[in-house]
């Protein structure tokens, strides 16, 4: 009688005749094509980079020119102690200029028409003036019905934000000023000092 | 300078490859299925024993590769440890569905498993063995088939296959030793079954 056959060895011969299966090969053309297809209407990676920079880039944009409207249409213009410290000296009692604004039959005089702007005024002769001179910033301000009288060394250039411009041939790089400050903390008038 | 390029994609390792394809390479891809698209198809065809829906399953296992790269860790498996684990749920779904597959408690004797040749006189030659064994795989039950055919014909290591199969190792090792039991019956002489059938009376 023949001996029985070991289970390893026919296994090991079935192993041999498993693996020389071999998959389609048509498969691989078609794989093929379908990767190259499938990376074609992918967008790519750097499609996206793209994308995402143009979009902060446009933001950006849109933050600096809220920003640069904003600093020529102030709403709210900063402290005056902001630029120079505290006030140098009260040159008058703030009652007494304040009184033209108190009064509300005086406060078309101090506000006309023709100071209202929307682009900074431009100072021309009467920069030295010794009378105050209306702030186009401060339009449609209501008359404030206390004023202080601030004194203070400003940059010309910062004028603008007040909506006055001051060519450079007329003031030089520091001007000093005093502003007419209502109890809201905004400032009506200014006279150039020098 | 084709070839050039092919003995190029032939050095590089299997996760350079799996980028390259989700960068749209199709040479990567040809390379990827050629290293590792005979065992999807073998364990697929010998299961289903179908060439159809092996050729299907085989193909929707290398697209999801090129659909969802980033889905293959590189550090938690082999790729075509991880392509045969998509295979074999594809398998499993696609038996489900068509109610080809009915589930069998391994503990049952699902099928005689005596040999198909009755007489002492016509005992097993060495071909005819073969024949038999190769017959008793396709009528395992399922669990017992595939632990047979990823770690005896297709040589994986019990932990290859407990990943494939997500089992635990020692499950692949007890699958494994119940499978090759039965199938050693099947070259057992008549006489020696009986004997054995006496002998644990």
């Amino acid at each position: 009688m023949k001996p029985s056959l070991n289970i390893d060895d026919v296994l090991a011969t079935l192993r041999q005749e498993h693996r020389s299966i071999e998959a389609p090969a048509s498969l691989e053309t078609h794989l093929k094509e379908q990767t190259l297809r499938a990376h074609a209407t992918r967008p790519a990676p750097h499609t996206w980079i793209w994308a995402g920079g143009l979009s902060l880039a446009m933001a950006a944009a849109c933050v600096a020119g809220i920003v640069s409207w904003r600093l020529n249409h102030p709403v709210t213009p900063p402290e005056p102690a902001t630029h120079a410290g505290p006030p140098m000296a009260m040159s008058e009692p703030p009652q007494a200029v304040a009184a033209p604004f108190a009064d509300p039959s005086n406060a078309e005089t101090v506000h006309p028409a023709a100071v209202v702007s929307k682009h900074p005024k431009r100072v021309r002769d009467n920069f030295s003036s010794e009378d105050f001179l209306p702030l186009p910033s401060s339009e449609g301000l209501p008359p404030p019905s206390e004023a202080s009288l601030v004194r203070l060394r400003i940059q010309r250039d910062d004028l603008r934000q007040y909506g006055l411009e001051v060519p450079p041939t007329l003031a030089p790089r520091t001007i000093l000023a005093e502003f007419i400050v209502g109890e809201d903390g905004l400032p009506r008038s200014i006279r150039i000092i020098r | 300078m084709f070839e050039r390029l092919r003995r190029m994609a032939n050095h590089q390792t299997d996760a350079e490859l799996a980028l390259a394809i989700a960068r749209g390479n199709g040479d990567a891809m040809a390379e990827l299925y050629r290293r590792h698209g005979p065992l999807v198809y073998r364990f697929t065809l010998r299961m289903s024993q179908n060439a159809t829906i092996a050729e299907e399953i085989t193909q929707e296992v290398f697209l999801a590769l090129l659909r969802q790269p980033t889905h293959f860790d590189p550090q938690r498996a082999a790729l075509s440890t991880w392509l045969c684990s998509i295979a074999r749920r594809q398998l499993w779904k696609h038996l489900e569905r068509n109610k080809r597959f009915i589930s069998i408690e391994l503990d049952e004797e699902p099928f005689d498993l005596v040999s198909p040749e009755p007489g002492p006189a016509e005992w097993l030659t060495r071909n005819e063995a073969i024949v038999s064994v190769r017959e008793g795989i396709d009528r395992l039950p399922l669990p017992l088939k595939e632990v047979i055919l990823l770690c005896e014909l297709e040589g994986l290591t019990y932990e290859q296959a407990a990943q494939i199969l997500t089992i635990p190792i020692g499950t692949v090792r007890s699958r494994l030793s119940r499978a090759k039991g039965r199938l050693a019956l099947l070259l057992r002489s008549p006489a020696e079954c009986a004997e054995k059938e006496n002998s644990q009376r």
